[in-house]
């Protein structure tokens, strides 16, 4: 591991090509904040001149993995994933900075990251599922859906319901998917919540989980193992659609954009799916930021449980693009991209209707 | 007041850093000199980094800068290996990224006006979107400021053949001098400040030619013999077409080890037009006509185009060091120039890449390949820059590009005249405070950049044992002791 690190810190030209697409670099300006600089003091770190200090450990923590450089750099270093190297090493260590204390002991102790209890998970659940039953497919709703953003979740179930789809849902008994601790560097604790959602998973002969969450996609195909399918409700959607299962009918007459979320996108390579859904509302307009698909700028999300200031400035300014296009609705595919550009909104004042897609949903589904 | 609190008053704390981690980031830029070395050149942090995002902070903050007779270096995107922005002396890094722009875009007139800071690849998607765009733009597009592409001299990029240097396409610039006033060129006083490295003053606006954009049309060839080739590519200089570059034998070794399958020729040249539909079909025949060697399918030129920011620093993993000498030759003397390269370099891991430039030159980049870890090898490639430089100079060349390291060269590339250049330095910044030890003063001896790295080849353990002794010497010191010896110098 670390001699893939000193590899990359010798390997980077130093170009500043990544800067280019760099969420954190954009919002702060100075070269410590991009890939660049931050490969620098790697390369300073192994030739003895620098420690992991406080300071430097920091900086690390304040990239997004957004893997926006990665598509930027010509000899291919990918500094999401040395960050990813870096970060456990960190762990192990006892160097977890501490402001992520917090975050760490609620998604172990609680199984979510809010420090909710796990009896509050389902609440939002229509009765008829308040109990997992053995099934195929398995709506995993993640954290975010189950206790913040419910919205999501009760679209999702409402559509399926309607369409007379057959799934289950694991409500309370569902925990955190690993993700927020992977991403801190929390590896072996993020692997415990893996095996106990696996368990459940397989107690219900589970062979498909839907998700709608970008972040559980990109953990449930990253890091579990690859013992059932992962769909996220976008592809089930368009599949669905495509099968002439999922229609809609009324107008929505607006100019809409479609936020391509890193972990949906970039890391999971799902583009045309969420478009194909979008497009094929009556009436909608969808338009293009300049920069989408794999080039799409990262909205800060990942950065919003421990930089929530910084996270904020940089979705605003993906807010002020789409305003700058023209579009009226900015449609997402993962809770924390539309939580974080609706701060972003706040913060600099502008209106702005943003949504998951899910959520944009049933009021335009034709009926049976 | 401190002078953290003094520039703060002028550009807000969020656009001000004298973060430790942010400083040792200002204080490098593409080439691998080790740390030591730099230091012993008196090479220090900043002690601020200052990220005005108007022309008027500009103003302001190098007024203070005069007033306080503090060194201001400019920073674009530091994309250059030649030292040019490191903060030699200290003072003020001036990041000039936050003034990234694009003020007013006029089809009609066929310009745009913009921030300096503003990044190639943004003003070229930008005018894409909208039918047009630039006649000149650096490889290193992606990264590079257009204003860095003025101050770096703009005579070494994709159009230039076609369009002459960048020089030729300024309408006008917005430039703050060394006492803080804001001047606005006319396209003649725009040359004072092309090429001049930040020493001259600070560019903090371009007005811009652009052009509708045009069809284009991407070739590529391959010769076994070096003299077809460099025939072929003297051809193309009397032609002028939108680009041309060429890559040697060991270039397309080096390629192939990399998931390419390109034909081992002596020579491969990329030629790119641009023009109407009839104008291209008519240069193709003629170059077509004029080539002795083998012309490739089109999907493989269309690659090397798509790929023409990437492909040279694609190898670096390779090294992972790479060094070179960037030298400006009359094409004319291409073939005797290539045949005493590879004789100088025949012991070397290295490769070779050209591209047409401006005034019938073409650019030699020669690619030594090296470990910057194992520092005998890294100083005997690194002493051969300085070869290089006198092969340019035999053929009447010169090295492209001054910053710092290529200061030794001074007397030679002007003679007579660097008294004339110092001259003009001394009306512009009286006070030396703009990128000083830069461009026209010699404050790095040039034993230093010659005999130091020669020795090190031969004998690392006592160079790097002085190196270390002057490494324990306070900065300040070493900042006298070169400020003297720059003095004799002069």
């Amino acid at each position: 591991m670390r001699e893939h690190l000193v590899e990359d810190a010798y390997t980077c030209a130093s170009c500043g090509f990544c800067r280019f697409g760099c969420p954190v670099y954009r919002e702060i300006g100075f070269e410590g904040a991009s890939a660049r600089g931050r490969m620098y003091l790697l390369k300073r770190v192994f030739e003895g001149k620098l420690g992991y200090t406080e300071r430097v450990v920091d900086s690390f923590y304040m990239c997004a993995q957004c893997q926006n450089c990665k598509q930027l750099c010509p000899t291919g270093i990918d500094f999401g994933e040395d960050v990813a190297i870096l970060k456990e090493m960190f762990v192990r260590e006892g160097k977890l900075p501490s402001y992520l204390f917090p975050l760490r002991d609620n998604v172990i102790e609680k199984g979510n990251p809010f420090g909710k209890d796990a009896e509050e998970r389902g609440e939002w659940l229509p009765g008829k599922y308040q109990t997992p039953e053995p099934s195929e497919y398995l709506y995993f709703a993640g954290c975010s859906a189950s206790y913040a953003s419910t919205r999501i979740a009760k679209s999702i179930v409402k559509i399926l319901d309607q369409i007379e789809f057959d799934f289950t849902v694991l409500g309370k008994e569902e925990s955190c998917c690993g993700s927020p601790l992977e991403r801190m560097g929390e590896i072996t604790k993020a692997g415990e919540l893996m095996e106990k959602n696996m368990e459940k998973f397989k107690e219900l002969g589970v062979e498909t989980v839907i998700v709608s969450c970008a972040g559980c996609l990109k953990t449930f195909t990253h890091s579990y193992p690859k013992d059932f399918k992962v769909l996220h409700v976008t592809q089930l959607f368009d599949q669905l659609m495509r099968e002439g299962r999922l229609e809609f009918q009324k107008e929505l007459d607006k100019k809409v954009v479609y936020f391509d979320g890193c972990d949906i996108g970039r890391h999971c390579g799902i583009y045309e799916e969420p478009r194909n859904i979008l497009r094929s509302i009556p009436g909608v307009k969808l338009i293009e930021y300049e920069y989408s698909r794999e080039d799409a700028l990262c909205c800060g999300g990942p950065l919003a449980s421990s930089q929530p200031d910084l996270a904020h400035k940089i979705a605003s300014s993906r807010v002020r693009e789409a305003k700058e296009l023209g579009a009226e609705i900015i449609a997402t595919a993962c809770p924390t991209c539309m939580v974080n550009l609706k701060e972003g909104a706040k913060l600099i004042q502008i209106e702005m209707e943003i949504q998951d897609i899910p959520m944009l949903l049933p009021k335009f589904l034709k009926k049976g | 007041m401190s002078l953290y609190e003094a520039l703060c008053q002028i550009v807000g704390e969020d656009s001000i850093s004298r973060d430790e981690l942010d400083l040792l980031c200002y204080s490098h830029d593409l080439a691998p000199l080790p740390q030591e070395l730099l230091k012993s050149f008196g090479m220090l942090n900043p002690e601020v980094v200052v990220r005005p995002r108007s022309t008027e902070e500009v103003s302001r903050v190098v007024e203070y800068a005069n007033r306080e007779n503090l060194p201001i270096t400019p920073w674009g995107a530091a994309t250059w290996s030649l030292g040019g922005v490191l903060p030699i002396e200290g003072g003020i890094v001036l990041d000039l990224s936050g003034l990234n722009e694009i003020y007013e875009f006029s089809p009609g007139n066929e310009y745009v006006r913009v921030g300096a800071g503003l990044v190639w690849k943004r003003l070229m998607d930008f005018l894409g979107t909208r039918g047009f765009e630039v006649g000149v733009h650096p490889t290193s597009a992606p990264s590079a400021t257009v204003g860095g592409f003025i101050a770096t001299g703009g005579g070494s990029g994709v159009g230039v053949t076609q369009y002459g240097s960048l020089g030729d396409q300024l309408l006008s610039l917005k430039v703050v001098l060394a006492d803080g006033r804001i001047i606005d060129t006319d396209p003649w006083d725009s040359w004072f400040f092309v090429g001049s490295e930040g020493t001259l003053g600070i560019i903090c606006e371009v007005v811009l030619k652009i052009y509708p954009k045009g069809e284009m049309k991407h070739l590529m060839y391959g010769f076994d013999a070096l003299d077809h080739g460099v025939g072929f590519l003297q051809f193309l200089n009397g032609i002028r077409p939108h680009f041309y570059s060429f890559l040697d034998e060991e270039f397309i070794r080096f390629l192939n080890q990399k998931e390419k399958d390109l034909p081992g020729k002596e020579l491969t040249v990329a030629v790119t037009l641009s023009g109407t539909p009839e104008e291209i079909a008519v240069y193709e025949k003629k170059i077509d006509e004029a080539c002795q060697g083998e012309k490739y399918l089109e999907p493989l030129a269309v690659e090397e185009w798509e790929e023409r920011f990437k492909i040279v620093l694609s190898l670096k993993s390779l090294g992972p060091t790479f060094f070179s000498q960037e030298i400006r030759i009359p094409i004319r003397f291409l073939g005797k120039v290539l045949v005493e390269l590879k004789e100088l370099l025949k012991n070397e891991r290295y490769l070779i890449e050209g591209v047409g430039g401006d005034f019938g030159s073409i650019h030699i980049l020669p690619l030594i390949m090296t470990d910057e870890r194992k520092k005998s090898e890294f100083f005997r490639t690194f002493s051969l820059a300085s070869s290089i430089a006198e092969i340019g100079y035999k053929y009447h060349g010169s090295i492209y590009g001054i910053g710092l390291y290529n200061t030794s060269h001074l007397p030679r590339i002007h003679g007579h005249s660097l008294n004339v250049m110092r001259d003009i330095k001394h009306a512009f910044d009286p006070k030396r405070i703009l990128n000083p030890s830069k461009t026209t003063q010699m404050r790095i001896p040039a034993f230093l950049f010659n005999a130091v790295p020669r020795m090190m080849g031969s004998a690392p353990g006592l160079v790097s044992t002085f190196l270390k002794a002057v490494n324990l010497l306070p900065g300040r010191l070493i900042r006298a002791g070169l400020r003297l010896m720059g003095g004799k110098l002069r």
